[in-house]
């Protein structure tokens, strides 16, 4: 096995750890909703959301990374150019997001200081990390570009899937350089603020998950470049173009011009086009294949991608991406709802599938198949759909008794977070926690387990042939 | 807008995404099944998703270019199953996919 492919195997293995991190700290922090004096004194509600937040940024971005590297040599017949040094960030990263979780948990805050900016948190959400670590992040990112971009130049070859991942690389570098500057004014910091997390979301990221998810089929199914290539095209320049402008339905209440809600709601409502063209291109390949492939998890997970991106980010931002509406929903429970439902379906569901596809070849299995992927593919998906639908009640029940009938006034606040409907959302949400929490669980036991009982067995066997 | 309007159109645009989602998903079926019964629950669906975009013209209470948009894009989803399909099809009748 190469050295990328090797990294990679460490790249997607701390990912699914994170994603464990982030599962256990998102369950403590359902807990809260439903019991707030939890862990008083101990550990806050807002340090297990910092810790699920983050966590998911951190587990996303390895398992890209760990995506990238895996297909890097298949890519380009040959090591990374900086592979080295990869190999070197990649325990400085593990032991950077290790050190910042030990300071949320311990440190939590400190002064209004440089020191503080530097040393304990930076405040943003999603970005709190320390400027240390932040550094050492945008440290990482740009080895990475440097893997792609580099191996390209020196190979001198480039295929279309990575000519798009390489231009991809500037925005997906620069747009984290917002998270450094400490702007006083609150407006202006949210209004750069909000250029990270959409424009990293819904334009860097998106493609990236394009462009592994088209190396992804390509193996998969065995798909030529050049099908996958147009398609990719295709999706790129739609996502691209709705999704840049579509940044204006974040700007509510912090003095960006109104026209800028008109452009965003625009453009965001035309975001579903694309998808479902999406949905279409994966029922076309399953049904071309007629489902069947060596890798059924691999598979079935890139399903999951397909359809989990269109109702997440589809359906569930269709239904508030107008300004009018997005004025009430904006903040709720709602936009959790629809945010947990997007991550997965875009993101998570693609990194999963890569992890069974590096599992197939690491293991030199022929097959892969059996009850394990099974079982947490659906406590996995059911959880997920039952927490969004439980948050989707409570944040119906805060946009229209707090908002809309209440007027957000602080009374109509307390009585949305004591509204039966709101409630049962959290209590449900809580529930559907659990059962994501096992699904994960059984994951990660059908990763470990995963042609380890095939390989004994064939060990068994070999002494009396 | 009322509180219980502003619920209703929120819940009716959903509906439409979803419906072009049904559409699109029996649309391919059928095709691949070559079945005039998924063709007909395909066009069930958009006749679910050309009702509720019609309530949306008539009822909801958004200015209209708002309405135009939904008006256009509920055409954009009766065409891109097809012309997806389409395609798909030639690009992998071109590489010699299919047989």
């Amino acid at each position: 096995m190469s050295r990328s492919k090797a990294l990679a195997v460490k790249y997607l293995s701390a990912a699914v750890l994170f994603f464990g991190v982030m599962t256990l700290s998102g369950l403590l922090s359902a807990v809260y909703y439903i019991n707030p004096d939890f862990l008083f004194g101990v550990l806050h509600f807002n340090t297990a959301k910092i810790l699920h937040i983050d966590t998911m940024i951190i587990w996303l971005l390895m398992g890209f990374m760990g995506a990238v590297y895996w297909f890097l040599p298949e890519e380009f017949g040959r090591e990374p150019v900086g592979i080295w040094a990869a190999e070197i960030l990649f325990f400085v990263f593990v032991a950077a997001v290790l050190a910042v979780a030990a300071i949320f948990l311990f440190v939590q805050w400190g002064p209004s200081t440089e020191t503080t900016l530097w040393l304990v948190q930076q405040g943003r959400k999603y970005v709190e990390a320390p400027r240390w670590a932040a550094v050492g992040v945008a440290l990482v990112m740009l080895v990475f570009a440097w893997n792609v971009v580099g191996t390209a130049l020196q190979a001198r070859r480039i295929t279309g899937i990575m000519a798009v991942m390489s231009v991809n690389m500037v925005p997906l570098v620069l747009l984290y350089l917002i998270a450094f500057p400490a702007i006083d004014n609150m407006a202006v910091d949210l209004y750069w603020w909000w250029w990270l997390v959409h424009l990293w979301v819904e334009a860097t990221w998106e493609i990236l998950i394009g462009c592994i998810m088209a190396l992804a089929v390509m193996k998969l199914l065995g798909t030529s470049r050049r099908i996958v290539e147009g398609w990719l095209y295709i999706e790129v320049s739609l996502v691209l173009g709705t999704g840049i402008l579509g940044l204006g339905h974040h700007y509510f209440w912090i003095g960006t011009p109104d026209y800028w809600l008109g452009i965003g709601g625009f453009f965001s409502a035309l975001e579903p086009l694309p998808l479902l063209g999406m949905v279409v291109h994966a029922i076309y390949d399953a049904g071309v294949h007629r489902m069947k492939t060596t890798n059924r998890p691999a598979f079935y997970w890139t399903l999951a991608e397909a359809f989990g991106n269109f109702l997440g980010g589809g359906v569930f931002g269709f239904m508030i991406t107008l300004p009018q509406l997005n004025l009430f929903a904006h903040g709720t429970q709602w936009t959790v709802s629809h945010g947990h439902f997007a991550f997965w379906g875009a993101y998570a569901c693609g990194v999963l599938s890569v992890c069974y596809i590096a599992l197939q070849e690491r293991r030199k299995l022929a097959t892969v198949d059996g009850p394990g992927w099974i079982w947490a593919f659906v406590l996995l998906n059911g959880g997920l759909v039952g927490m969004v639908g439980s948050l989707l009640v409570a944040g119906m029940a805060q946009a229209f008794f707090e908002r809309a009938i209440g007027g957000s006034t602080l009374d109509a606040f307390i009585a949305g977070q004591e509204n039966p409907w709101f409630t049962l959302g959290m209590y449900s949400r809580f529930g559907f926690g659990l059962v994501f929490g096992a699904g994960y669980l059984v994951l990660v036991l059908n990763l470990l387990a995963l042609g380890r009982r095939e390989a004994t067995l064939a060990l068994r066997v070999a002494p009396a042939e | 807008m009322t509180p219980a309007m502003f619920l209703l159109t929120s819940l009716s645009l959903g509906l439409m995404v979803l419906a072009a989602g049904a559409y699109a998903l029996l649309y391919c079926v059928a095709r691949f099944k070559g079945s005039r019964a998924f063709l007909m629950l395909a066009g069930c669906a958009y006749g679910v998703l050309a009702i509720d975009t019609a309530g949306l013209l008539l009822r909801a209470p958004i200015d209209p270019p708002w309405k135009l948009l939904m008006a256009v894009s509920a055409l954009a989803y009766l065409f891109i199953p097809p012309v997806t399909w389409r395609y798909l099809q030639s690009t992998h009748r071109e590489e010699g996919v299919h047989s």
